[in-house]
């Protein structure tokens, strides 16, 4: 840190925090004034204020609490509002921010304190699309089937989410309290199936985007993919589903139980 | 399978869902450009309109038009009604094109549904209720002539069905699977902008027509 320089010119950066002591309560802002320090990103500068939690106004209160983990956006917990748009705080740099900084917790999720939040709802719609892929015994499997490097390369990027919740913030379809999965969870169903082995479970996972709180809650308002740190590509990812729907619903019209073919592809 | 297939969320929602969009689109849509291309015969005068418009060959044939329209008209309107209870819109912080159309299509909806009702009880209903006859053509055209908020209302509501339909159809086509990525939707836009000026030209033509149609006429006396 260049501190020769900080000394020299006194400059501060301002923040405006919201305080919320629990879910569901009353909140405020608190404003803090620190000095400014090069390359400061939002999550250094919640440090330093926890250091000597002390408002402009001179009065003395708790320390902020926040989420983070990485401070190399991996972990996915630093998302918040930053100045009224969502993002990884972690990668927020002081330097292209307007001051005063508004920190405020994402909206879509029940606050835990401060700008910290419970991001159950995403997990939860990990489990209902079956996020994962079933490996059978603890024995030796041998080596897993090969696949092609087009797809690897697609699921990929897939893979690369951090759950950090930034689509669901920015969603206009998700709201605190309904039940629509969001764009997070849709993409790892179509991660999922793309895998040779997770291909197995590939109806499974289309189904559990059929019920109340599914894929058909999008609305096309395409924040999500503008939105998210790991430029995912949303869009594409719900359009994928929306077809794999497509096929289970005409299946279901058309075939006979015994006529169907268990996952996607020509059958 | 079948215990796991038991506990598995019902998948009722995106029937529904899938049957709103699915009845905007075949025969809603449908229904609105040939009513849109009828209504161009307003161009030819006033018999060539009443037999376009309002004249149906059979008893018959008019009831399964009015069932054609009316039934997936309030189908689609119950499941757009429902959606429309749950968003948030966010376009003052996500400032998107795309978002800025999402809005735009909620608005519309708004508007559109007050429109067809002003719509549907002045030029369908209340003619054939009260007066037992289809409105005729040279009301209609002196009031678009000589009635301001008709007028407004007229260019407004087309306006609103225009992009309430162009932009529908993009959506339709996502959520049906048929753009099965961002790429292809994207390829779709100038087809929906082109549908858009199209169906805005030949409604807008449309109250052309009947405004030059009042002034001939003149004030009624
Ligand atoms: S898809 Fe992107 S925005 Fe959504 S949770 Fe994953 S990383 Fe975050
Ligand atoms: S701290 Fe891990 S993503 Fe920001």
């Amino acid at each position: 840190m260049d501190t020769a320089q900080a000394s020299a010119t006194t400059k501060t950066v301002t923040f405006r925090i919201w305080r919320q002591d629990g879910p569901g309560g009353e909140g405020h802002y608190d404003e803090f004034r620190i000095p400014y320090s090069k390359g400061a990103n939002v999550v250094s500068c919640l440090m330093e204020i926890q250091r000597n939690p002390v408002t402009v106004q001179g009065k003395k209160v708790a320390p902020v609490v926040w989420d983070a983990a990485c401070l190399e956006e991996v972990c996915g917990s630093c998302a918040m509002n930053i100045n009224g748009r969502v993002r990884m705080a972690c990668s927020a740099l002081i330097d292209k921010l307007e001051q005063p900084i508004t920190l405020e917790p994402m909206r879509k999720f029940p606050v835990v304190r401060d700008l910290a939040v419970n991001r159950d709802r995403m997990f939860e719609a990990l489990k209902r699309v079956k996020g994962w892929i079933p490996v059978d015994g603890t024995h030796n499997l041998g080596p897993g089937p090969r696949q092609s490097p087009k797809d690897q390369a697609t699921m990929y990027v897939l893979s690369t989410c951090i759950t950090c919740g930034s689509c669901l913030e920015a969603c206009p379809q998700v709201t605190l309290d309904n039940a629509f999965v969001g764009a997070a969870a849709i993409s790892q169903a179509r991660l999922f199936n793309m895998h040779p082995t997770g291909e197995m479970n590939a109806e499974e996972r289309t189904r559990a985007l059929m019920g109340p709180g599914g894929v058909q809650d999008c609305g096309k308002a395409q924040n999500c993919v503008k939105v998210c740190p790991k430029e995912i590509p949303l869009v594409t990812s719900i359009a994928a589903m929306n077809r794999e729907v497509s096929k289970v619903l005409i299946k279901d019209i058309f075939f006979k139980e015994e006529e169907k073919k268990g996952h996607g592809g020509p059958g | 399978m079948s215990t796991e297939a038991a506990a598995l969320p019902r998948k009722t929602p995106l029937l529904q869902s899938r049957l709103g969009s699915f009845l905007a689109v075949l025969p809603l849509s449908i229904w609105v450009l040939n009513h849109l291309w009828d209504n161009l015969s307003a161009f030819q005068g006033a018999e060539a309109w009443e037999t376009s418009v309002t004249t149906y060959a059979h008893p018959f044939s008019q009831a399964v038009a009015f069932l054609i329209s009316l039934v997936p008209l309030l189908i689609h309107t119950g499941w757009g009604l429902a959606r429309l209870f749950t968003f948030r819109p966010n376009n003052l912080a996500y400032g998107y094109y795309d978002n800025l159309k999402y809005l735009l299509q909620r608005l519309s909806a708004v508007g559109l549904l007050a429109f067809l009702g002003a719509h549907l009880w002045k030029a369908f209903l209340a003619p054939r209720l009260l007066n037992g006859a289809p409105e005729a053509f040279d009301d209609i055209a002196r009031e678009m002539r000589f009635h301001g908020p008709t007028l407004v209302v007229y260019v407004l509501g087309t306006l609103a069905a225009s992009y309430h339909l162009a932009n529908g159809l993009q959506g339709f086509g996502m959520a049906w699977g048929i753009f099965s990525s961002e790429r292809s939707m994207r390829r779709f836009e100038p087809w929906v902008i082109v549908l858009f000026l199209v169906l805005l030209a030949m409604s807008w033509g449309v109250l052309y027509a009947l405004y030059q149609a009042g002034e001939a006429l003149g004030p009624r006396l």
